[in-house]
């Protein structure tokens, strides 16, 4: 699903952010990305989603090589890729449904296919009874799960996510984390960044430990 | 299409988001097009002038003294034949006479010594329609120059090609301003978007991250600019009439030539329709400066 050959990314004249990266990850997998901060996981996850190219290496998704995209191919691999942000990036303007239903809009689905299924994913994230609220009447955790339901509502086979529960409390976090094992189950690839260790081994599942830009357990 | 509502809806947004930059904007490219549309009037009226004033194009053949009687016939019979005339009316010497007292009234004093009648019959032509421009005035005239009992050929050559003059320099006097205000119309809207645009930074950036493209972002910048310079522009329509009523109503209270001899016109719809796109395709000029620069 998920396969990264040899990989470098340094910024600029920097040390390398990234280092022979060699990563395989399956389908319908559940892995934590894991390490210390400034260990290059955000920069790994923003690789996949083409928010930065490589130097070097390969980047295959879903039989795609995604290493050295066109521009004008980005938002084709990012329709197709959830993403979860640390800070949300919601549109502070517009309503919780509207925040969720911009995913659809912008790949064309029709006003009654965005209704249907932005109405079912609010459901079930348990967020229903605020669709007509603006993000800043929202809790931190409630923030979070608009962002989570807006990376999944149209179907993504992976999910990737930075740090989600990185503005949260403990209560919230256990909550989103919930809500991502969930997301699992159905059958999403799940690939999530955190430097929080009591997390990761509050729910065990494959660990990838990234340290100083080097897969330093997990790898393969 | 699906997503228009969606553009309008972030349109609207944006338009009401800067809502005091829009309005001065709105309001300086409705003044901008306003006096482009001035000379617009200007240029069209004087237009229509002309073609008037050539429909009263005449050409007047002076006959040889001491014509004859059948000769005048003969010559009479080609230029009915020939082509561009429409109407020939003959003016006996004794009928320019009393044409000349008449039109010298209350001054006979110069007519005294006058002596003999001094002058000369005509033809007086109308032509047809199509031979109504000055080149083709005077190609007639050449041709009419060499029948046989022409002595002088007179017509409003001269006069009509100054009026023409004019009209040449308006028109190229509108398109020069209208070019410069146009450029300031663009860079008054490019500013704006500038600034919608970068109000709205932070919403750009979540519609790159969820995979918009970058139609999908541009679309409402754009379609806020074409609404500004289409709202500018039915404004400075209005503003326009204004302006084209004042003047109307001045040169109606001035009277004389222009008062007397023409009937002011406004822009006919066609035109008008052209001129608010004209707006529309500034503003969409403008904005897609200010998002290539940008986005
Ligand atoms: N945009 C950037 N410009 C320069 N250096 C960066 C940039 N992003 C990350 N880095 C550097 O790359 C390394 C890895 O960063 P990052 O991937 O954010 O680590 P993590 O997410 O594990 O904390 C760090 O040394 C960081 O300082
Ligand atoms: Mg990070």
């Amino acid at each position: 699903m998920i396969q990264l050959f040899h990989v470098y990314k340094s910024y600029g004249r920097h040390r390398a952010a990234l280092e022979d990266i060699t990563l395989r990850i399956e389908k319908g997998e559940f892995a934590w990305l894991t390490g210390p901060s400034g260990a290059g996981k955000s920069t790994l996850l923003k690789l996949l989603f083409g928010l930065e190219q490589p130097d070097a290496g390969q980047i295959v998704i879903q039989n795609r090589n995604v290493a050295r995209l066109k521009e004008s191919s980005l938002p084709q691999l990012r329709r197709s890729i959830g993403f979860i942000f640390q800070d949300f990036k919601l549109l502070q303007k517009k309503t919780v449904f509207d925040n969720v239903a911009v995913a659809l809009q912008i790949a064309g689905a029709s006003p009654t296919e965005i209704r249907r299924r932005v109405t079912e994913v609010l459901g079930s994230v348990g967020l229903d009874h605020k669709k007509e609220m603006l993000p800043s009447m929202l809790s931190a955790g409630e923030q979070q799960r608009v962002c989570v339901a807006r990376s999944i509502v149209n179907h993504p086979m992976i999910l990737l996510a930075d740090e989600p529960t990185g503005n949260l409390d403990a209560d919230l976090t256990t909550e989103i984390i919930e809500l991502l094992k969930t997301i699992n189950t159905k059958g999403t690839t799940m690939l999530v960044a955190t430097h929080n260790r009591e997390i990761v081994s509050r729910v065990p599942r494959r660990v990838i430990v990234l340290k100083e830009g080097r897969i330093a357990e997990g790898g393969g | 299409m699906r997503q228009l509502r969606y553009f309008l809806k972030e349109t609207l947004l944006n338009l009401r988001g800067n809502k005091s930059t829009t309005l001065i904007s709105m309001a300086t490219i409705a003044f901008t097009m306003m006096l482009f549309g001035v000379f617009l009037l200007l240029y069209f009226n004087l237009d229509a002038l002309v073609g008037s004033l050539q429909q009263e194009i005449k050409v007047i053949l002076y006959l040889r003294d001491g014509l004859a009687e059948k000769e005048r016939v003969d010559l009479e019979g080609k230029l009915r034949q020939g082509p561009g005339v429409s109407n020939v009316l003959y003016v006996s010497k004794a009928m320019a006479l009393v044409n000349f007292r008449r039109s010298l009234e209350g001054q006979d004093i110069l007519l005294k010594g006058l002596g003999d009648n001094p002058l000369p019959a005509s033809f007086e032509l109308t032509l047809e329609k199509a031979y109504q421009s000055s080149e083709a005035v005077q190609r007639l005239a050449q041709q009419f120059k060499g029948l046989n009992g022409v002595d002088d050929i007179q017509y409003g050559r001269e006069w009509v090609d100054n009026v023409n003059t004019v009209l040449e320099t308006v028109r190229v006097g509108s398109a020069v301003i209208g070019l410069i205000l146009g450029l300031a119309a663009v860079v008054i809207i490019a500013g704006t978007i500038g600034l919608t645009v970068w109000s709205r930074l932070e919403d750009i950036e979540v519609l790159q991250l969820i995979g918009a493209t970058r139609a999908y972002i541009q679309m409402p910048f754009l379609m806020e600019g074409a609404l500004m310079g289409l709202i500018g522009g039915v404004f400075a329509v209005v503003l326009l009439r204004g302006v084209f009523e004042l003047a109307k109503s001045r040169l109606a209270d001035v009277g004389g030539f222009l008062g007397g001899q023409m009937n002011l016109m406004f822009l006919p719809m066609p035109w008008l329709l052209l001129f608010l796109a004209v707006g529309v395709g500034l503003g969409c000029t403008g904005s897609l400066l200010s998002i290539r620069r940008l986005l």
